[in-house]
């Protein structure tokens, strides 16, 4: 009886050798709990019953690994095959992304889809050519500029001292172009450098504002949409070439119902949080037409500078005409 | 190769990174008020100066052989008599360095093909390239240091070729778990015979790391990723004000300020009963934080202090626990090291944990004291206060007592980050002893720069391949599984935090408290957020835990410089330290269970 056991036993071991599971480790920014982490759980989950656990993806949340730059790094060499990430890290891998930094760029959600959908294709080889596959793309948020005082017109913005990202001396230097005065520290000196007014001012996400406390010390927002954040789900292409062609298109309608609950959520979400912030005494400060048209020609006087930096005039163009035709 | 060339390159390189980080900080705050000084990338270029002192230092410390162990019997001496554990302890440094530095050409290529930038025309992998080359000057320092004979040398090299060789193309070597255990051990054997800290760190990743084969990664790319967490970790921002810190403590150190400090806190403190012991714990903890509890603090202060209290009528095992255990008090004060890691690990704001520890940190320090005053000899005859000595000690120290004051209101006013105060403070301080009191010379500071280099380098590299290992147990996803664990059989945090301070006081005798750090906050911190800890009184918590660590037989760092210094023997020095071990104990514990200490 043991004998026909141990046979037994040991079929079902090398039966699970043959067909070894792969194992997608994905770095994300993004802390455990969030919205955004419990999606990524669930895409994981899906995936696994999907493809009969062929498939198993293991979240690392919360920048475990590394920022964003890092994570690319630790792909590249093969420790991490897969990443939730944003602008921040997506520029690194495809310039088409930078369409979503013009800016005042996008007056709404319609605009950013629009450009999101004519983007696509282009993204996506970008990012193929890269050696990473595109799984889905979503808007995380509107950037705003929170303030310590209230910011109507652009000559406030260049009253203020900006937070920059100690790493991003491009950015520093463009803001520098605009007329602005940008105060490179890094991000774990934001909170004290704000309650001693090195900096008082910086362009976030109202999400990102509400639950790090930095709306505590900013209690001004312009309601003024200056860009939109992306964020996209990649897979290293070494990987995803080796997942079978039905599991691969079952994986990807997957991870586009996940992004589309996503993006629902996502912008519920944001509207809440900027409640939430006012509730605690934030003021959000709506420009008035007057003002509105300064902050126009302001546009254009600065536009010229972001497309040198950032982007080229053929993505510009290509964003343009995407909001343009109707 | 010439040798004196390249020490005299290796020093070379080492004054200018040390001039970039003293000086582009100071340049930073002043940019801020005046454009002209702003320079591109200032802050990342601070940072990858670190990572270079890093390496540099510890390049250095290898050639003085001056690696940090567990065992303080020097390992690397050049002896011409073959012993089997030190072959062994040998070929397992110079082996594991000599991967590194191969596997890490990978990064190096990456780094090449996509090229990113810190600041205009500096590459990542520029500034990275000094982990491969670091790391084969270490390799060959330790071939040179590790025998004269030139036979045993050449052993060790083709020893380091065939294990490159061996794990270049024999994918999986280590996969083999009930073996993995086997090698754990025999690596964690070798600690008793010398094996330096980082060294250990560095094996015990390896074997990790390769006991999970991929298929994604050879074993060549993952071991790559071990010292790329330590680039990751050593370039954080406010690291570097590790080096800037120490160079400041060190300048100080080789002054005369403690006599002047000694005679002005005589001078105003003197007249109450039992002051000695009072000046002494300020004395120490002023010194500790500034010099980051490096045991600078025993060294340099340890024969101005011990005879003051033997003649003061304190017995020998009185006064040597004392000196030994207050050269670890005032962790939590700023700018201590331990603290300052803690914030880069836990990725809190260090000026905020500064600002929370100063309570819990005083009171550490008025236990101790009144412990003193209770011991006080009772034919004790205290000075007269005399007001014209005063004024005297106090115009003679006047510059010198500022330090802590200039320290507090830099970080606390916000006029500076605290790499930036750091760097500030060093110009200060150079300003003050070369000018001022003229105690140095200026011609004596590179080697200082030298000697703090090595200490910082021996120090750096620990953090750097600690964070390595610690990459591997993120990558396992054992904090999860600790969280996991713990949800299901802890549910109140006062017996967590009871769990918590048993863990650190063991890690405490087991670990140097840098790698203790981090190693372990990644692990506690989600749990901490699980109980609704608060990430800054945990660190309160971790300090003055590790800081306990310094004197926790066997093997505190403070309990071996103490023998060191005073000539005693390690069972009189644990024997003196005991009460003092209790009475912290009672204060580590009052700190993590009464409120008043946190809120």
């Amino acid at each position: 009886m043991n004998f026909i056991k141990n046979i037994f036993l040991i079929i079902l071991l090398s039966g699970s050798l043959l067909s070894k599971p792969i194992i997608i480790k994905l770095a994300t920014v993004a802390p455990e709990g969030t919205e955004y982490y419990n999606l990524l759980l669930e895409m994981g989950q899906r995936w696994q019953e999907e493809t009969n656990g062929q498939v198993q993806l293991r979240i690392y949340p919360n920048g475990v690994v590394g920022g964003e730059i890092d994570t690319i790094r630790k792909m590249r060499i093969g420790q991490i095959q897969g990443s939730a990430m944003s602008s921040i890290g997506l520029a690194r891998l495809t310039d088409s992304i930078q369409a979503f930094t013009l800016p005042m760029g996008f007056k709404d959600y319609n605009e950013v889809d629009r450009v999101k959908n004519a983007m696509f294709d282009d993204i996506d080889s970008e990012l193929s050519d890269s050696g990473f596959k595109l799984l889905f793309l979503v808007d995380i948020g509107w950037v705003y500029w929170f303030s310590a005082d209230e910011i109507a017109v652009p000559q406030d913005l260049k009253d203020a001292k900006i937070f920059t990202s100690a790493g991003d001396y491009v950015t520093v230097e463009l803001f520098k172009k605009f007329g602005f005065n940008a105060i490179p520290i890094a991000e774990t000196d934001i909170l004290t450098g704000l309650q001693t007014g090195m900096i008082n001012a910086m362009q976030t996400v109202p999400i990102l504002s509400a639950s790090s406390g930095w709306s505590a010390l900013m209690p001004n927002m312009l309601d003024l949409k200056w860009g939109a954040f992306i964020g996209a789900v990649i897979i290293d292409d070494k990987v995803w070439s080796k997942i079978k062609p039905k599991h691969q298109k079952a994986m990807i309608a997957i991870a586009e119902d996940i992004g589309r609950k996503y993006q629902k959520n996502g912008r519920e979400m944001e509207v809440k949080a900027i409640r939430a912030m006012e509730e605690y005494g934030m003021k959000v400060k709506t420009p008035s037409s007057e003002q509105l048209e300064v902050w126009e020609s302001f546009k254009d006087e600065i536009t010229p500078d972001v497309i040198d930096t950032f982007l080229s005039e053929e993505i510009y163009n290509k964003v343009t005409t995407a909001i343009d035709e109707q | 190769m010439n040798n004196s060339l390249l020490s005299k390159a290796e020093n070379f390189l080492c004054y200018i990174c040390f001039a970039i980080i003293v000086s582009f900080p100071v340049f930073q705050i002043l940019s801020r008020f005046i454009d002209i000084f702003s320079i591109p990338a200032s802050q990342e270029i601070v940072q990858h100066m670190t990572l270079w002192i890093a390496f540099i230092g510890a390049v250095l410390a290898a050639r003085y052989n001056r690696l940090l162990a567990i065992v303080r019997e020097p390992i690397f001496n050049q002896s011409s008599e073959f012993r089997i554990s030190h072959f062994l302890v040998h070929m397992c440094s110079v082996g594991v360095v000599f991967v590194l530095a191969i596997s890490y050409l990978k990064m190096i290529q990456i780094g090449i093909e996509y090229p990113e930038f810190i600041a205009p025309y500096i590459t990542v992998w520029f500034a990275q390239s000094i982990i491969p080359t670091g790391l084969l000057l270490i390799w060959y320092h330790m071939i040179m240091t590790s025998s004269n004979k030139l036979n045993y040398r050449l052993l060790l090299i083709l020893g380091s070729f065939l294990m490159t060789a061996i794990l270049y193309y024999w994918q999986f070597p280590f996969s083999n778990e009930s073996l993995l255990y086997v090698k754990v051990i025999s690596v964690i054997a070798l600690v008793a015979f010398g094996l330096p800290i980082f060294i250990v760190l560095a094996t015990l990743s390896i074997l990790f790391f390769l006991s999970e084969p991929t298929d994604w990664a050879t074993n060549f790319d993952l071991m790559s990723t071990i010292s790329d967490s330590a680039y990751r970790i050593v370039v954080s921002p406010t690291l570097a004000a590790i080096p800037i810190f120490t160079l400041a403590g060190y300048i100080l150190a080789e002054s005369n300020i403690s006599k002047r400090l000694l005679n002005f806190f005589k001078a105003s403190l003197g007249w109450l009963p039992g002051s000695t012991v009072l000046i002494v714990v300020l004395l120490c903890a002023f010194f500790t934080a500034l010099t980051g509890g490096s045991g600078v603090t025993i060294l340099a202060l340890g024969a101005i202090l011990y005879p003051i209290l033997i003649e003061d009528g304190y017995t020998e095992i009185f006064s040597l626990g004392l000196i030994t255990t207050a050269g670890s008090l005032g962790l939590l004060f700023p700018p201590s090291l331990p603290a300052i890691i803690y914030s880069v690990t836990a990725g809190i704001n260090p000026i905020e944990l500064f600002k929370s520890g100063l309570i819990p940190g005083l009171f550490l320090l008025f236990i101790i004291v009144c412990y003193g005053i209770y011991h006080k000899p009772k034919n004790q005859t205290s000075i007269k206060f005399n007001v014209q000595n005063l004024k005297q000690s106090f115009s003679d120290a006047k510059w010198e007592i500022a330090i802590p004051i200039l320290i507090i209101y830099g970080l606390f006013s916000g006029i500076a980050t605290l790499v930036e105060c750091a760097a500030l403070l060093v110009w200060y301080v150079v300003f003050v002893e070369v000018y001022i009191y003229k105690d140095i010379e200026f011609k004596d500071i590179p080697k200082i720069v030298i000697d703090c280099a090595t200490l910082v380098g021996g120090v750096l590299i620990i953090l750097g391949f600690a964070m390595g290992f610690t990459g591997y147990l993120v990558d396992a996803q054992v904090p999860l599984k600790i969280l996991q664990f713990v949800k299901v059989s802890i549910d109140s945090p006062i017996v967590f935090l009871l769990a918590l301070n048993i863990l650190l006081l063991i890690a405490g005798c087991i670990m140097d408290v840098f790698s203790a750090i981090i190693v372990i906050v990644p692990l506690i911190a989600p749990l901490a957020v699980h109980f609704g800890i608060d990430p800054i009184h945990l660190g309160i918590i971790f300090i003055a835990n590790l800081e306990l660590g310094y004197i926790t037989p066997p093997v505190g760092m403070n309990l071996f410089l103490a023998s060191y210094r005073f000539k005693k023997d390690m069972p009189t020095i644990y024997a003196s330290t005991m009460p003092y071990f209790f009475i912290r104990l009672i204060g580590v514990l009052i700190i993590t269970y009464i409120p008043l200490f946190f809120y």
